[in-house]
């Protein structure tokens, strides 16, 4: 299998696996793909008041 | 520390995974009383699990290694007294479940087993046919008076509550990732890495599947009023409209999650990662803010204004709003 040939499998598997998908998700409205990571928004407002080791 | 640390009354407890459990001043973190489940022994045993408050008691889960004995134990809170323990097989590392007078886990070799609330006594138990020892994590879900377990392969059953008897086996077509929940009047989980499955809980019959990205998703799911699902995986933290069927938000983490489910926290959810705490808004999932944390980031137990978060350095942090009354 050349390397040309190999993309066209791997193509072709990854057709499979979305027409797979598709027909798996019998409820319509597929969700949308996760949020890209922002920057949070503000500091934290929490104040440490003790730590405990239980060394384990 | 993987278990949650459980605030009873004015103190905090909480399993180590050195075989600990210890009971500590909620309001200053000094030691109250401590027990030990490894040296009297030697056999090597953990805690997992999260603890369940049960008539004033705490009631958690050991595990330990194949071929050895680990227990379930009711401890008193305060003093971390052992008030009765029960073998369990090799252990237990999820949660316990209640009704009535019974209490139900799932132990590490994939077995129901169902005891005494008060004793710890065995009293039925399911086991099923192919059940190996794995480190198996899971935990039953109690609806009515019938209880539910999903075993390793991916078979979810239903059991009278009271004595034990099998009243419907759905073989899934893949594993469950998720523990099961109940939500909108369904038995709801993931099933490998990308359908959110609802089962009718009087038949099991699949009332829907719906694909769900970033998965996969592990462990226990978070369900809030009639319809949000939180869900958790290494890769997304999601929130899940059940009445809309779609997600609300999704997150990935920078690295990637490490708490173990989805803790709430007034109209924030908490999740964590290497060296930090976030807390997203319920609603819409902005970031409300982030805290920088020494570890690991693995349970958050919660109470009132404050957080004691357990890392798997083996430190509880108490951090307590500075908004808030303390």
């Amino acid at each position: 299998v050349t390397l040309g040939g190999s993309i066209a499998i791997a193509r072709t598997s990854a057709l499979a696996v979305v027409l797979a998908l598709g027909a798996h998700s019998l409820v319509a409205g597929a969700p949308p793909s996760p949020q890209a990571w922002t920057p949070p928004a503000a500091g934290s407002p929490l104040r440490p008041i003790w730590s405990f080791d239980t060394k384990g | 520390v993987f278990s949650t640390p459980a605030v009873v009354g004015d103190v905090v407890c909480v399993g180590s995974c050195a075989g600990l459990f210890y009971s500590l001043d909620r309001a200053t973190g000094k030691l109250r009383g401590q027990h030990d489940v490894f040296r009297a022994d030697s056999v090597r045993r953990q805690f997992h699990g999260d603890a369940l408050l049960d008539g004033g008691l705490l009631l958690i889960g050991t595990d330990t290694e194949e071929g050895d004995t680990a227990w379930v134990f009711a401890f008193e809170p305060r003093t971390a007294g052992v008030r009765w323990r029960q073998p369990m097989g090799a252990g237990v590392m999820g949660d316990i479940a209640r009704w009535n007078d019974r209490r139900y886990a799932v132990t590490v070799t994939d077995e129901l087993v169902c005891f005494d609330a008060t004793s710890g006594a065995r009293r039925w138990s399911y086991r099923p046919e192919d059940a190996t020892y794995g480190y198996r994590t899971s935990a039953p879900l109690v609806v009515g008076n019938r209880v539910y377990y999903a075993d390793r392969a991916g078979t979810v059953r239903a059991f009278a509550a009271e004595e034990g008897r099998l009243l419907w086996e759905r073989p899934q077509i893949a594993p469950l990732s998720t523990w099961l929940a109940y939500a909108d009047s369904s038995l709801v989980f993931m099933r490998g890495p990308d359908a959110l499955v609802r089962l009718d809980p009087a038949t099991g019959k699949e009332r829907s599947r719906t694909f769900l990205p970033g998965g996969p998703y592990t462990g226990p799911m978070t369900v809030l009023g009639d319809s949000l699902l939180l869900l958790l995986g290494q890769t997304s933290l999601t929130a899940f409209d059940l009445s809309r069927n779609q997600v609300r938000w999704s997150h990935p983490p920078t690295r990637e999650w490490t708490s173990s489910r989805p803790y709430t926290w007034r109209d924030m959810v908490l999740a964590g990662e290497p060296g930090r705490l976030i807390a997203f808004g319920l609603g819409d999932g902005a970031i409300k803010w982030t805290h920088a944390l020494e570890g690991t980031v693995r349970g958050i137990g919660v109470h009132g204004d404050t957080l004691y978060v357990g890392t798997l350095k083996g430190y509880v942090h108490a951090l307590v709003d500075s908004a808030g009354r303390q």
